[in-house]
């Protein structure tokens, strides 16, 4: 008989709800965590860390080694990362298509925002070098997330999906579909969400991000999405996601909530929502998953 | 066609960020292909914001004592002035005691620096390696004359800060919510920060521990910190500093002289 398949479903764990997640137990599979975080060398930060991985399994998700550089990775960081990851043995080790850190002449700037890149053959050539540094470093391998972003670049010479499947074809790596980033950049970038998530190189994907996003308005006054991470998943945003299950199956799913974090109850139910969605869209039922 | 300089339109992306006077750089464009400023301002507002927010995270006590307005004017000079050299965001905020040392307008608020100075070293102490606990039972039958050349192993999580303000008490009503009324601002005062276990813990003792705590914190002996303790105060009583430093938790052990730990 074939066990049926249960529904992976995290969260990106907050401080602040770390004495509810050791009284409760909630009934997940896994916690995120900013890898930048937990480089310090002791404290609160790596106890609850070492709680969580008792019951959970662990995703280090990075948002600082700035692999869209055109300047050389930052090593250091890197050699920080790699120790992180050998300590805990993450299920999951994840990073941006983005830069960061910017190398001036006098010294290293870091901008702690996840900033574009322009999709040319000059940039995929970098990136795959540094994504294959980094699995070669680590000796595993590397989800890369599809980005949210707000500008084009004059000088594009592919699209998003192109050089995301050049990416993953020649590294080897696998993707988190961050499917809030989708919906933001189609509007964004005036494109069709479902005929990306269509050609986006699914089979690779290892982890579906959710998140919450606002709303402003660009130069002419559309409306322009912002990657906010504080508030609940839309409406849009779950409808892309019920195509993407349909498609792919049972992925591991995280909730993502950066900022105005809510109270871990508001927070669990994003994550619930996530399973129950998985288990319709993939034809499981909840007592058959939980049994 | 000329391949575009990728290496330097990162560099005129990461100036722009920082320059909200020039203008957003000429490849950024919308879908279009106009060149889209407000849609460049994003960026230039999320970096700007995401600094201001992690020093107010930081700086908690600063933040209430100057109020959210003055707060984010001084934060945001910073962050243009100090962006972060290093994706560690943990330990942004390094010279920010300093630069309120120095800016002009900070300094309608004498004590804010040394507000800061605590703050920064209550996070180096959180982050910082764990530590160990004091056993009494390891001095317990130390002779008088080993324990006074013993020196002093401190807990990693351990800092202190000297101010000639009462910054102790100022930081203590600031996180308490509450106001500086009744508080004597001529008295100066040190605050030990420590970790010993889950919290990071803060208290207040007199300034004239400052020459000893220095010797002992630079690896001196008990008797030789005294001593030099003693030449410009000759009541200084090292006992109580001890107990002071064993109440918080910043005594790991003592290092007896014969290199052995009792
Ligand atoms: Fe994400």
């Amino acid at each position: 008989m074939t066990k049926a398949q249960t529904p992976e479903i995290g969260v990106g764990f907050k401080p602040e709800h770390f004495a509810n997640i050791a009284n409760d137990k909630p009934n997940l599979s896994f916690f995120e965590v900013h890898a930048e975080n937990y480089m310090g060398d002791g404290g609160p930060p790596h106890a609850m860390l070492r709680a969580l991985d008792e019951n959970y399994d662990l995703s280090i998700h990075g948002v600082g080694l700035s692999i869209g550089s055109d300047g050389p990775l930052d090593r250091p960081h890197l050699m920080r990362l790699k120790k992180l990851v050998d300590r805990y043995q993450p299920k999951l080790v994840s990073e941006h298509l983005a830069w960061s850190s910017h190398d001036t002449e006098r010294n290293m700037l870091f901008l702690n925002d996840l900033l574009p890149i322009p999709y040319t053959q000059r940039t995929l050539n970098r990136v795959v070098e540094h994504v294959d540094q980094i699995q070669e470093t680590l000796g595993r391998t590397l989800l890369m997330e599809n980005p949210s972003t707000y500008v084009a670049f004059s000088e594009t010479e592919m699209d998003e999906i192109s050089f995301i499947t050049e990416m993953q074809k020649r590294t080897d790596c696998r993707l988190i579909l961050d499917v809030n980033n989708v919906h933001i950049s189609a509007n964004n970038q005036k494109l069709d969400a479902y005929q990306y998530l269509d050609r986006f190189p699914l089979h690779a994907v290892g982890e579906i991000h959710l998140a919450g996003h606002a709303t402003d308005t660009d130069d002419d006054d559309a409306p322009l999405l912002i990657d906010s991470h504080d508030r609940p998943v839309a409406p849009p945003v779950w409808d892309l996601y019920r195509y993407v299950v349909k498609k792919v199956g049972i992925r591991p799913t995280l909730i993502e909530w950066d900022n105005d974090v809510p109270d871990w109850p508001t927070l669990y139910a994003e994550a619930v929502a996530a399973r129950e969605t998985m288990l319709t869209q993939t034809g499981e039922t909840s007592a058959h998953a939980l049994a | 066609m000329r391949s575009p300089n990728f290496r330097n339109d990162q560099t005129s992306f990461a100036r722009a960020l920082f320059h909200p006077d020039e203008e957003s750089p000429a490849n950024l464009v919308d879908p279009s292909g106009a060149h889209a400023p407000k849609r460049f301002g994003v960026y230039r507002n999320n970096v700007v914001v995401s600094l201001i927010d992690n020093l107010a995270s930081t700086f908690p006590a600063c933040h209430s004592l100057v109020g959210e307005e003055f707060f984010r004017a001084l934060a945001r000079e910073y962050a243009l002035n100090f962006p972060p050299s290093s994706p560690l965001m943990i330990y942004y905020g390094d010279e920010f005691s300093q630069f309120l040392n120095q800016f002009k307008p900070a300094q309608q608020v004498p004590f804010l620096a040394d507000i800061a100075d605590i703050e920064y070293k209550r996070v180096k102490s959180y982050h910082a390696a764990d530590g160990q606990r004091f056993n009494p039972a390891s001095i317990a039958d130390a002779p008088q004359d080993t324990l006074d050349s013993a020196k002093l192993k401190l807990h990693p999580s351990f800092y202190w800060s000297l101010s000639r303000f009462p910054a102790y008490q100022i930081y203590a009503r600031a996180q308490a919510g509450k106001t500086l009324e009744g508080i004597s601002f001529d008295e100066a005062e040190i605050t030990l920060i420590c970790r010993p276990e889950w919290d990071v813990q803060t208290q207040s003792i007199s300034p004239n521990n400052k020459t000893a705590l220095t010797a002992l914190a630079a690896g001196f002996s008990l008797s030789t910190s005294v001593e030099i303790a003693q030449k410009s105060d000759p009541e200084f009583d090292l006992q109580a500093l001890l107990t002071q430093l064993l109440a918080i938790g910043a005594i790991e052990r003592f290092k007896f002289k014969s290199g052995a730990t009792k």
